[in-house]
């Protein structure tokens, strides 16, 4: 029995009823139906909350190991240990809304994301300094629509006579056009990556990579 | 009984119709490639092709190759290429005998998250198995980092800046973290092959920071490549052919909207 569920066949299978099922009922009313693929997307959100402690393993384990081994620096994966154990008891114990939990939370985790994301501007003007150098005349029309978008942007920008016109001309024609033409193209292409999974020739989202395919 | 103008919901009739004509057509082309076995061509996606040189490369320096697949929010079509470039590249690390990296994380809640743990694990297996290097899976480290995006994006940036990996391919959903893991990898002297979906996923960043970049369609599109599957292929085949479908309606569609006629934006809205 068991070798059967995790048999390639059983699974796709699966892939292909439960996959037809979604785009059915986002097209077709039939009552009741909509509840069912809104229960469904329910079951998945409660399969990723139940599969969160593999992640809490994985990471006792390899931070772990590395505080028996005593590895390098391992004083870091204590703490680590330590703030995980400490968030985890709290969340569970007193509730996510708990001042303790809330501490860690707007103490540690939001105000270092926040100093990530702020850290992104200068990473950005490193590779603009890349992608700036006027190399050939690609380059050179590359860095012209990057002055005139930058300018259209800035507020002393607006007073140049006609710079705003060529700015929204580079912004609403050239670059929506082919973000359009990357989106049309990216969702084709995605319609028969659907294609290929529901018939069970695409099977990475299954664990099944190719080695294991030719075995089967 | 019920009209099919009343069972379908309204202004998804056009929708639907396009949909399933498309996807008869993807599954026509798909069959008739695997009764011919003929192989379609195909343009090489220098990318995917560079990546046996970026491993073979990270061996000569003696140093470890980083593949991740993003932040795996949902199984979309970046998530499944991002997979699929993972088994390929541990294919390789298994048989040059490559130090591989591969963080995990970053699923933010979403409905995938800790889920592709398993699935990452058992590709990679899988991969050495199929080299006969099953041993050395046991040196393969996979890490789970964080559910935060960008816990996972600064643990990789760390990881990045100490171990300074020969190769770094991450093709998958990638969002604000691409420019830290683009501009890192180019710091410190890795082979940076990237790619994510669609345009919200920063590729104009990608493509100005990395070496190589999958881009648009070619991202869905990497698990057929790979495959070398005439089967698969044809599914690519069939995508052109559907492209040229579009660009026709495109095209009629402008026209008589130029000379007022909405046929066309009526049709869409039925």
């Amino acid at each position: 029995m068991m070798s059967f569920i995790k048999s390639k066949g059983f699974s796709v299978a699966l892939v292909f009823l439960t996959s037809s099922f979604m785009i059915l009922t986002y097209f077709i009313d039939v009552p009741g139906a909509t509840q069912i693929s809104s229960d469904l997307m329910v079951w998945a959100s409660l399969i990723m909350a139940f599969s969160m402690p593999l992640g809490i393993v994985n990471m006792i384990s390899r931070y772990g190991n590395k505080v028996y081994t005593k590895k390098r620096n391992y004083g870091f994966s204590i703490m680590l240990l330590v703030l995980l154990a400490m968030t985890l008891a709290s969340g569970i114990i007193l509730g996510d809304t708990s001042s303790i939990y809330t501490f860690f939370m707007e103490s540690f985790v939001w105000p270092l994301g926040a100093t990530m994301y702020s850290i992104l501007a200068f990473y950005m003007m490193s590779a603009n300094f890349v992608a700036m150098r006027m190399r050939n005349w690609k380059a050179i029309l590359l860095v012209l629509a990057g002055i005139f978008v930058l300018l259209t942007t800035m507020p002393a920008g607006s007073s140049i006579p006609g710079l705003t016109v060529i700015g929204d001309w580079l912004k609403n024609i050239h670059s929506v056009s082919v973000t359009r033409g990357v989106v049309i193209g990216t969702a084709i292409s995605t319609i028969a990556l659907g294609v290929r999974t529901m018939l069970g020739f695409e099977t990475s989202a299954l664990g099944i990579s190719r080695g294991r395919e030719s075995k089967e | 009984m019920r009209k099919m103008t009343t069972i379908i919901i309204e202004g998804r009739l056009t929708g639907f119709i396009l949909l399933f004509s498309f996807m008869i057509i993807v599954a026509l082309i798909v069959y008739r490639t695997r009764s011919t076995g003929k192989l379609p061509w195909l343009r090489r996606i220098a990318a995917i092709d560079a990546i046996e040189d970026a491993v073979g490369r990270a061996v000569e320096m003696g140093k470890p190759v980083i593949c991740g697949f993003g932040r795996a929010r949902s199984f979309d079509s970046a998530t499944l290429a991002g997979l699929s470039t993972l088994s390929y590249v541990a294919e390789f690390t298994a048989t040059m005998g490559a130090d591989l990296i591969v963080p995990l994380g970053g699923g933010d809640m979403g409905t995938a998250g800790p889920v592709t743990v398993p699935i990452a694990e058992e590709l990679v297996r899988t991969a050495y198995t199929s080299k006969g290097k099953e041993e050395d899976f046991k040196k393969v480290e996979m890490p789970y980092l964080s559910d935060e995006s960008f816990c996972v994006s600064t643990s990789v940036v760390a990881m990045l800046q100490k171990l300074r990996p020969g190769a770094h391919v991450f093709i998958g959903q990638y969002y604000a973290e691409t420019m830290f893991l683009a501009e890192v990898s180019r710091a410190v002297g890795a082979i940076s092959i990237a790619g994510s979906s669609g345009v919200s996923g920063n590729v104009a960043c990608l493509a100005v920071a990395c070496d190589y970049i999958v881009i648009g369609e070619e991202v869905p599109a990497i698990g057929a490549y790979l495959s070398g599957d005439p089967t698969q292929r044809g599914s690519i085949f069939a995508q052109d052919i559907i492209k040229i479908i579009t660009l026709i309606l495109i095209f009629f569609g402008y026209i008589a909207f130029s000379f007022g006629n909405d046929f066309f934006s009526k049709l869409i809205s039925l």
